[in-house]
């Protein structure tokens, strides 16, 4: 499961030089630009909103996962923040190492899928907005690429569908979190002749530190379980043990006491488990990859549009998206055939 | 005769009755809005967290009881009514958040003002149910609770039934009352040990019929709309800090006995 080398170091040597490496904050190049012309992000954010959320909250994010990964006596070298992602939502005891890194990169995802843009404006709506009727689609921004125009109307019916139903997912959004535009990857076939089939766009949320792979999340509560059957399994052979060295008429009550609170956590059966949700919910063959991130979160739009500019702010953040970058992040599109024998 | 139609008309009209929700009135609202909470808030923060939020929540209450069964009731009852209603969680999100927020900025007051005032008596014997010999040693450990907590949320300090008090977080629109909607878990991302071992604790309360009378003492919001305009967005710890500096006791002794 671990790759590159992401280990628990326990000896005191290797601590001391795991404190010379530390990540970095990834450099953005449109936010980079902004900051060193120390002008606004067009149409989107002003100068000092981009210093608060990346270099600000990015480096905050950043300062506590170098933190915690020391704390926890992680080896960060040659690892990346997805490796720490995949490796790490598992473990709960590095609960805090995985939601710093996750946060992270769907912070950097985001700000990567804009471009600053001339056509929106940055405006503080008053309280008679909420009071408003909502003005028809009225956007400038679309993609270009063929291909994903293509499979966009495909899917959703046409772009003004597609962004309806992007935006109300965010609206939808009360605290933090985020929509992501996603292909669905299915993987068919016998090991020899795996096949990876893209063939559906999706539109999904996360919220606070989750991520979009539901392949990564899935599974979680399950081995905690199987981790307190295990536990339960060693408890009841030792107690076997113990009775057998001091004859069978003597029993440990302790031990005993900790074996019925263990049966009695595990057998709790009225209601239905959680494990069994996510059995229901398994993603086993199936992957997500992510093409556009926009962040609904309400440090977004609090510091520039105000309380009531939400919307205002989610309109803006269309015209933003940079279509170049979600086109390269697009996987080969598997058209559906039909043969007939 | 007379008398009946009388009647008929006053409960028609009764029944006419009309309620839109305005931002409740604050005890010292007018001072708040000129000068901010000295010590917490200038008066844009104040502003944002409570002037703006507070009528953005009303407003959409108002706009989504309309005409419904709802319309008539407080924010609080409107929570209480909706919670277990999963068609109307829209509502409910709008009713929570409006209570909350009152909730937190009814017990401020200027550092000032604030610093004369103290913790009951009454108030010191139930912390000891937390193992808190004095009020430092609770406050680290309530802040600490409020700053650890990844996006949007409440935390409270709450009573239970059995009297003694505990230390309850709510993710995003979570209420105090009701422990369908605690919301103090967060499963989105990496499931710790913790929540595991919440998740079990909580089946067995359903499973014994647990009873859940819990009613909020102290509570601090970690929404965003609270702090980003004064501290920053990462000004969470300072603002921590100087909330607690603010908080007017006697509020909170006063409802200690309203519990």
């Amino acid at each position: 499961m671990l790759k590159n080398g992401i280990r628990i170091k326990k000896s005191g040597l290797s601590l001391r030089q795991v404190r010379n490496f530390s990540f970095q904050l990834p450099s953005i190049s449109t936010l980079d630009q902004v900051k060193a012309a120390n002008s606004d992000y067009d149409g989107l954010f002003k100068n000092s909103t981009v210093k608060q959320i990346w270099y600000e909250r990015g480096q905050h994010l950043l300062d506590g996962l170098n933190q915690t990964m020391e704390d926890h006596g992680l080896d960060k070298t040659g690892t990346d923040l997805q490796t720490i992602i995949t490796g790490l939502i598992s473990k709960p005891q590095l609960y805090g190492v995985y939601s710093y890194s996750a946060s992270l990169y769907t912070l950097q995802f985001f700000l990567e899928s804009l471009k600053p843009n001339n056509t929106s404006e940055i405006s503080t709506p008053t309280a008679d907005t909420l009071l408003k009727t909502p003005a028809l689609n009225e956007y400038t921004n679309v993609p270009t690429n063929p291909v994903l125009v293509d499979w966009i109307n495909q899917l959703f019916g046409s772009i003004d569908e597609f962004r309806t139903l992007l935006l109300n997912s965010a609206r939808g959004i009360k605290g933090d979190g985020y929509v992501w535009l996603v292909a669905k990857l299915t993987v068919s076939g016998k090991t020899e002749n795996t096949k990876y089939i893209y063939k559906e766009l999706s539109v999904t949320n996360t919220y606070n530190a989750g991520v979009v792979d539901d392949g990564l999340r899935s599974g979680q509560v399950t081995k905690l379980k199987g981790q307190k059957q295990a536990r339960l399994d060693n408890l009841r052979k030792r107690a076997d043990e113990l009775s057998q060295l001091e004859g069978s008429s003597t029993q440990n009550t302790e031990l005993q006491a900790e074996i019925a609170q263990l049966e009695d956590d595990i057998n709790l059966k009225e209601l239905g488990t959680v494990e069994e949700a996510e059995d229901i919910t398994v993603y086993a063959n199936k992957k997500l990859v992510p093409l556009l991130a926009i962040d609904a979160s309400p440090r977004n739009y609090l510091l520039d549009y105000g309380v009531f500019g939400k919307n205002k702010y989610l309109d803006n953040l269309w015209e933003s998206i940079d279509w170049d970058v979600v086109a390269k992040r697009m996987p080969p599109r598997s058209k559906q055939f039909f043969s007939i024998d | 005769m007379f008398n009946t139609s009388k009647s008929i008309a006053r409960r028609t009209v009764q029944s006419s009755r009309r309620l839109i929700h305005e931002v409740p009135h604050l005890k010292n609202g007018k001072q708040f809005a000129q000068q901010g909470i000295e010590g917490l808030y200038t008066p844009q923060g104040f502003q944002t967290g409570w002037t703006d939020y507070q009528r953005y929540l009303t407003t959409n209450l108002t706009l989504l009881t309309n005409g419904t069964e709802n319309e008539l009731k407080t924010p609080y009852q409107i929570l209480l009514n909706t919670a277990k209603q999963t068609t109307e969680q829209h509502v409910y999100h709008f009713a929570s958040q409006a209570h909350n927020n009152h909730f937190y900025f009814d017990q401020l007051a200027d550092k000032s003002e604030a610093s004369k005032t103290q913790p009951s008596r009454l108030f010191f014997e139930k912390l000891a149910s937390l193992d808190h010999s004095d009020l430092n040693s609770f406050r680290d450990e309530f802040l600490l609770a409020a700053d650890s907590m990844f996006g949007q949320g409440w935390v409270f300090l709450v009573e239970l039934p059995d009297k003694s008090l505990k230390i309850l977080r709510c993710h995003n629109d979570g209420t105090p009352y009701y422990y369908g909607k605690n919301q103090s878990l967060d499963l989105n991302g990496g499931v710790d040990e913790g929540s595991f071992e919440y998740l079990n604790n909580i089946k067995k309360l359903a499973k014994n019929s647990a009873r859940d009378y819990t009613l909020p003492l102290l509570g601090v919001s970690c929404w965003d709309h609270s702090y980003v305009k004064d501290y920053g967005l990462t000004g969470k710890a300072d603002y921590l800090t100087n909330f607690w500096d603010c908080i007017d006791w006697s509020v909170i002794n006063k409802r200690i006995f309203e519990v």
